[in-house]
């Protein structure tokens, strides 16, 4: 989970892991959309298909500390191949299998000469999304936040 | 992290995963406690070369992250990528410490050097798969032993005079010992450590 508002600032290319965990990101009518747009690949084929299983979320209390297991959530995976043999993977949170499958055929895609359809259509708006998200969190979180401070005590 | 940005062309593995490691399962395990007899596979549909069907099916069935695999060095040339992409099994050098080996015939490694478990834990042992050119019904060889009505008479290029000896010995320190699986194009049989093998009819 890299795509963070600062990155969304620059706007330099994205590389291959980018382009993966902002896909990840991006919803089911974003990534049916952008594959509209751009059109299916003619002849792919799945790698493996989509299949969801559960990986372990830890966590660490205040970012330190020791790890401990905070639970299981659901992650879909797939991959694909392009008749080229450009093959395009998906990992995301969910169970939705159609955005995992979509989403790999968009990361082969990326790979291909349509990289920049695939960036203009889907991993620059998703990733505008996810800043200007984190942003307005961001400003909620920071409307509630309380300064602590400490009153010299007059005891010494 | 920038400098792999695509990913070699694979082969895909089992096109139901589900069903297709069920039987694959399913046809191992009755070779394996019905000694001689020969199963067939119909998956994986197109197994990356220099695998064949069968050898492919077991890979994808048997094995997983919990078990150290080896491959004989042409498979693992050719199909290693493969391997760690759809089974995830960590592969290790040394034959003595995998769970399971697969090795066409001339790569064999020696049943001397395999992980046989020990009095306590006979089932740590290690399992050894191997592609022949002869799996079959035949009069070449004689098996007995536990699984099998009173004889079944087998026949693989497998049994040479050299294996034949060495089996001699994998069988004297019952319980411990391995296991082979043959296999030949989409067909298998097992030989469990119990299978007692006779040259002839």
């Amino acid at each position: 989970m890299s795509a963070t508002g600062k990155e969304a600032a620059s706007p330099k290319p994205f590389d291959r892991a980018a382009v993966i965990s902002t896909l990840a990101r991006a919803s089911q009518r974003e990534l049916s959309a952008a594959l509209d747009a751009i059109g299916q690949p003619d002849g792919w084929s799945w790698l493996r298909a989509p299949e969801t299983g559960l990986v372990m979320v830890r966590g660490r209390i205040g970012g330190g500390g020791p790890p401990f297991n905070l639970g299981e959530a659901s992650v879909t995976r797939a991959s694909v191949q392009l008749r080229g043999g450009q093959t395009g993977h998906a990992y995301a949170l969910s169970r939705n299998r159609k955005a995992a499958g979509d989403a790999a055929l968009l990361d082969a895609l990326w790979q291909t000469e349509a990289r920049e359809e695939v960036e203009d259509s889907i991993l620059r708006p998703v990733r505008s999304r996810i800043a200007t998200q984190d942003a307005l969190e961001e400003a909620e979180a920071a409307a509630t936040t309380v300064d602590f401070f400490t009153l010299v005590r007059g005891d010494d | 992290m920038a400098q792999e940005q695509t990913t070699p062309a694979l082969a895909p593995a089992f096109s139901a995963p589900v069903f297709d490691a069920a039987q694959a399962f399913r046809a191992l395990l009755t070779a394996i406690s019905r000694p001689g007899t020969i199963r067939t596979v119909d998956a994986p549909e197109n197994p990356p070369a220099p695998l064949r069907r069968a050898m492919a099916a077991a890979i994808l069935t048997l094995c997983d992250f919990d078990t150290p695999i080896w491959l004989s060095p042409s498979y693992a040339e050719a199909t290693g990528t493969w391997c760690n992409f759809h089974v995830g099994a960590p592969r290790v050098r040394d034959p003595a410490k995998a769970a399971f080996l697969f090795a066409p015939l001339r790569e064999a490694p020696s049943l001397l050097a395999l992980e046989a478990g020990s009095e306590a834990y006979p089932d740590r042992s290690a399992t050894l798969v191997l592609e022949c050119d002869v799996v079959g019904d035949g009069a070449q060889h004689t098996l007995t032993g536990p699984g099998i009505p009173s004889k079944r008479l087998f026949a693989s290029d497998a049994l040479t005079t050299d294996f034949l000896a060495l089996w001699k010995w994998n069988q004297a320190r019952f319980p411990r010992g391995v296991d082979v699986v043959l296999t030949c194009g989409d067909r298998l049989a097992g030989l469990p450590r119990t299978t007692q093998i006779r040259a002839g009819g």
